[in-house]
């Protein structure tokens, strides 16, 4: 258990410094375009390095944003019961997130070997194949769909454990 | 089963799992799939799923959001936001509800360089409501007058909503984010005068301050202010005169703030992880919602409910002013009880084909939609900018802050009727862009 | 055969027939002479020639997804009718198609639509078998619209020129152009926020887009056209009763291409007025001489060159095709393009 939450943390960590990483990078490298554009020439398919910026930027934000927990939810209700109730709704959700993710995970491998094997769409300019930019969304939601998976194992977990198996792990 | 039952039924199940704390964006997407396996097939879904989210994350136009978020985050990081506050302290601070006022003020200057009003409460709130609360400050008024300063972070650009309703409808973001800007400035004044009928109603709110501020003081204190209206003419101003386009706009701004941030030496490297974090975690919250609400969207279109609907209120042949008022009554509701961006991507192709037949501008009512959802983020028992304000000051409980927000909803509905009857407010500035 | 005839008696003998719905995604505006030349009484003829059999819904505005996504879509069955922009998808097998978009190939729609049938019968058609491929043909000549006066081709010198997919990159590279990617539908607010300066475009389509607004500066050139290909859903096109596949195949289906072709053809030189009326006090409607127009013709070789390139690598045999295309220009009496 400990174990793969340890490499699920640890994967995430590693998808969140590279988001970092390009969201610095997008903001230098547009300002590098229209310095450039102003004295001297566009640069030519800076607008595609800024969309495949965006797909890793976009898809390793997901699994940071669900191990924060700001994915945004409506807690009204919830809010109001008892620890244990809320933790049963906990796990229907951290399921349903990680159906829906992983779903999601699952078609887009579909879609990357079909942009691999068949449909070998590249993007107009650079022509930079799609098939590697589909992978890094099936990178996206497939981490997302695993910290979900953590999530709703945790408090399963939890429910079963005693106290004195918590005060031990403390 | 009918298709407008599949997606009736679809949104019923989209609501409850909403309220049983289910993430939006997931929220959104259950459904969406469920509808589209049993109206079409699994075929249909890998589809939808391949070009949809292919089409809004490989997207120029939304790069703008994370870049425009990260000028505030980065502001944040490095202080101005609380050397805003005390600007505006020493200027009001002597008036009767000085501090409200400061905190309107400020929050609206610190909108002028981010373009979220998550961010925008959560940063100005954790500095006023200190302040207030300490002065002796009514905790609704505190509360109130956060979150509503909080809510002009989009309306006066740059703005992550605009940009949003732009994409949406197929308008012009830079048009767009310019509209906001009269407007909110009308705003932030009704608000001022807010605060002072209430303060003059119930003077016990606001204890007047005895603290006196040399006039010196007072103008070393503005030194501040100008780093965000040189940012505010770098930004909104290249790209209202043409320079660059609201991308790069985006992208020069937040390099700018960095180079800020850098001159007043407040930024270390651990703190730029910080706000490149933050702006990590909304951007993340933000296209999950973004993303999955287009596949809502193409499983409602296939259901017909939005034409449905649309042609149901065109049916009743009301007039003009009727039609728009029951379209704005009927999101302050749903902005009671729903996100507001849940509610306005989930509605907006159900009232756009009704506005267009109504012959109103679509950069005019995207204004009206910001103001719409200003309401959502602020009326209970759903609103997001009182329950950010909730973790950023404990010392506020959520009664206070809804009790607070309920007057500042009037302003905003009162400036949507003005712009009703005079759209040119909003209209003036787009309309002579370059 | 025989599974057909007795799905159609069970048709026939229950007493409501069952309605078939097709859905039609315009990726242009419900104000678009797409909307009202081709979709509208295209509906109106399906749903009469069918005995209201086939009931038509269209969805204006991209509503079902983007022009750049088409091919996915209609195959993927999102909708069931939609029109491929050729260039859109040079990596797959609508590739031979991009022929027509090459610098002065075509002089207008209904040339393209003959000639582009027979060449996509010979290269295209076994390649492209998971959807319904319908006649083929093309947007009227593009001009040029420019935020700045265009005369010659030393005015094009570093411009950031909008290209419509791989095709137009040799060409604008050739006229000395910067090219840049944009979707179709993200080109007037390119212009108007000088991502681009330069857009070619169809004259008819830029007066409903009104490209004259962030572009006032428009050359008159006719460069090339832009291969539209409408396709149909397979499973919905193999589940049509045998009778009504018939209705299609003959009428219906010819049909879509030609309200295609005909809207171009009849609204081409009401376009070029009102173009020339909108632009009278903010910019420039420029017609070329002779000469300077055989300038921009000699530049258009490139882009004809690195095609056969492309095709190569894609294993179309390239040069036989450009040769074969020629042959075919020729043989229906139309200039060839250099
Ligand atoms: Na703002
Ligand atoms: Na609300």
């Amino acid at each position: 258990m400990n174990l793969f939450a340890s490499i699920i943390n640890t994967a995430t960590r590693f998808t969140r410094y590279i988001a970092l990483l390009v969201m610095a990078s997008m903001m230098f490298f547009i300002t590098f375009g229209v310095v450039n554009r102003w004295l001297f020439t566009p640069i030519i398919g800076d607008i595609e390095l800024v969309q495949l910026g965006m797909v890793v930027l976009i898809m390793c934000g997901l699994a940071y944003t669900e191990q924060a927990g700001s994915h945004i939810a409506i807690g009204l209700i919830v809010d109001r019961f008892p620890v244990k109730v809320q933790k049963i709704f906990e796990i229907f959700t951290n399921l349903l997130t990680t159906v829906v993710t992983l779903t999601i995970g699952f078609i887009y491998i579909g879609v990357a070997l079909n942009h691999q094997n068949h449909m070998q769409l590249s993007t107009g300019l650079l022509n930079i194949p799609y098939y590697p930019i589909d992978y890094i969304i099936v990178l996206g939601f497939v981490m997302w769909g695993m910290q979900g998976l953590l999530k709703l194992v945790l408090p399963i977990v939890s429910i079963f454990q005693t106290d004195q198996e918590s005060r031990k792990e403390v | 089963m009918a298709v407008e039952v599949v997606g009736l039924l679809g949104i019923i199940l989209m609501l409850i799992l909403m309220f049983l704390r289910v993430p939006i964006a997931i929220a959104m997407v259950v459904p969406t799939f469920l509808g589209i396996l049993y109206l079409k097939d699994w075929n249909t879904l890998t589809t939808a799923v391949e070009t949809i989210i292919w089409n809004h994350s490989f997207s120029y136009t939304l790069s703008t959001i994370p870049m425009f978020v990260l000028m505030g985050e980065l502001l944040y990081v490095c202080g101005i936001s609380g050397e805003l506050f005390a600007t505006f302290r020493a200027w009001l601070s002597r008036l009767r509800g000085g501090l409200a006022m400061a905190t309107i003020g400020s929050s609206a200057l610190f909108a002028a360089a981010s373009g979220s009003s998550l961010a925008n409460t959560a940063t100005m709130g954790v500095i006023a409501s200190k302040e207030m609360i300490n002065s002796g400050y009514n905790k609704s008024l505190t509360g109130g007058s956060i979150i509503a300063g909080g809510t002009l972070g989009v309306l006066i650009p740059p703005s992550t909503l605009f940009i949003i309703y732009g994409m949406m409808t197929e308008q012009s973001i830079g048009q767009l984010l310019v509209a906001g800007i009269i407007p909110g400035i009308l705003l932030m004044v009704f608000y001022l005068v807010t605060v002072y009928i209430v303060v003059l109603i119930k003077p016990r709110l606001a204890p007047s301050i005895k603290e006196k501020v040399s006039w010196k003081e007072k103008f070393i204190s503005l030194k501040t202010t100008i780093w965000i209206l040189l940012l505010f003419a770098c930004v909104v101003g290249g790209m209202y005169v043409g320079l660059f386009n609201p991308t790069e706009a985006a992208g020069v701004g937040a390099f700018l703030t960095l180079i800020i941030a850098l001159l007043r030496r407040k930024l270390t490297l651990i703190s730029f992880i910080e706000a490149l974090s933050s702006t990590l975690k909304t951007t993340g919250f933000l296209f999950a919602i973004i993303i999955m609400a287009f596949l809502l969207n193409y499983f409602l279109i296939i259901t017909k409910i939005p034409f449905l609907l649309s042609d149901f209120l065109n049916g009743l042949a009301l007039p003009k002013f009727a039609l728009f008022g029951i379209i704005i009554l009927m999101y302050i509701l749903l902005g009671a009880i729903m996100d507001s961006l849940a509610m306005v991507v989930v509605t907006l192709p159900i009232i756009l084909p009704l506005i267009i037949s109504m012959d109103m501008d679509l950069i005019w009512f995207g204004v009206i939609i910001v103001l719409v959802m200003e309401l959502a983020m602020i009326s209970p028992p759903i609103g997001m900018n009182c329950f950010v304000l909730r973790g950023a000051a404990p010392d506020l409980s959520l009664e206070d802050i809804f009790k607070g927000a309920a007057i500042f909803m009037i302003p905003i509905v009162l400036l949507i009727a003005i712009l009703y009857l005079f759209p040119e407010i909003a209209l003036y500035l787009p309309n002579n862009m370059y | 055969g025989e599974d057909e005839s007795t799905n159609e008696s069970k048709n026939v003998s229950a007493d409501k027939v069952e309605v078939i719905e097709l859905d039609v995604n315009n990726w242009t505006s419900s104000t678009h002479h797409y909307a009202y030349n081709v979709f509208e009484p295209w509906k109106e003829l399906v749903e009469e020639k069918t005995d209201g059999r086939v009931v038509v819904n269209i969805f204006h505005g991209s509503a079902l997804g983007k022009s750049s996504t088409v091919y996915q879509d209609v195959s993927g069955g999102l909708y069931d009718v939609g029109l491929i922009v050729a260039n859109y998808f040079y990596d797959t097998g609508f590739f031979p198609y991009t022929v027509g978009n090459l610098p002065f190939a075509f002089e207008g729609p209904e040339e393209a639509a003959s000639i582009l049938q027979e060449f996509g019968d010979k290269y295209a058609k076994d390649d492209l078998t998971d959807i319904v491929v319908l006649g083929p043909t093309a947007t009227d000549g593009y001009d040029l619209f420019s935020t700045k006066p265009i005369k010659s081709v030393a005015d094009l010198k570093g411009l950031k020129m909008r290209v419509n997919g791989k095709s137009e990159i040799a060409f604008v590279q050739g006229l000395g152009g910067v090219p840049v990617s944009l979707a179709t539908e993200d080109t007037y607010e390119g212009l108007q926020k000088s991502t681009i300066d330069t857009a070619f475009y169809t004259p008819i389509g830029a007066v409903g887009l009104k490209y004259f607004e962030p572009a006032p500066y428009i050359t008159k050139l006719a460069v090339s056209v832009t291969p539209i290909i409408p396709i149909i859903n397979k499973d919905f096109y193999d589940s049509l009763p045998a009778d009504l596949k018939t209705i299609f195949d003959e009428e219906l289906n010819p049909k879509l291409t030609e309200l295609i072709t005909a809207s171009y053809e009849t609204e081409l030189e009401s376009s070029h007025k009102e173009l020339e009326e909108f632009v009278k006090e903010r910019g420039e409607f420029i017609t070329l001489s002779d000469e300077e127009l055989e300038n921009f013709r000699l530049l258009g070789e490139e882009a004809w060159t690195a095609w056969i390139n492309d095709a190569n690598d894609k294993g179309y045999p390239g040069e036989e095709m450009a040769q074969y295309l020629f042959e075919l220009l020729e043989e229906a009496g139309y200039p060839i393009p250099y």
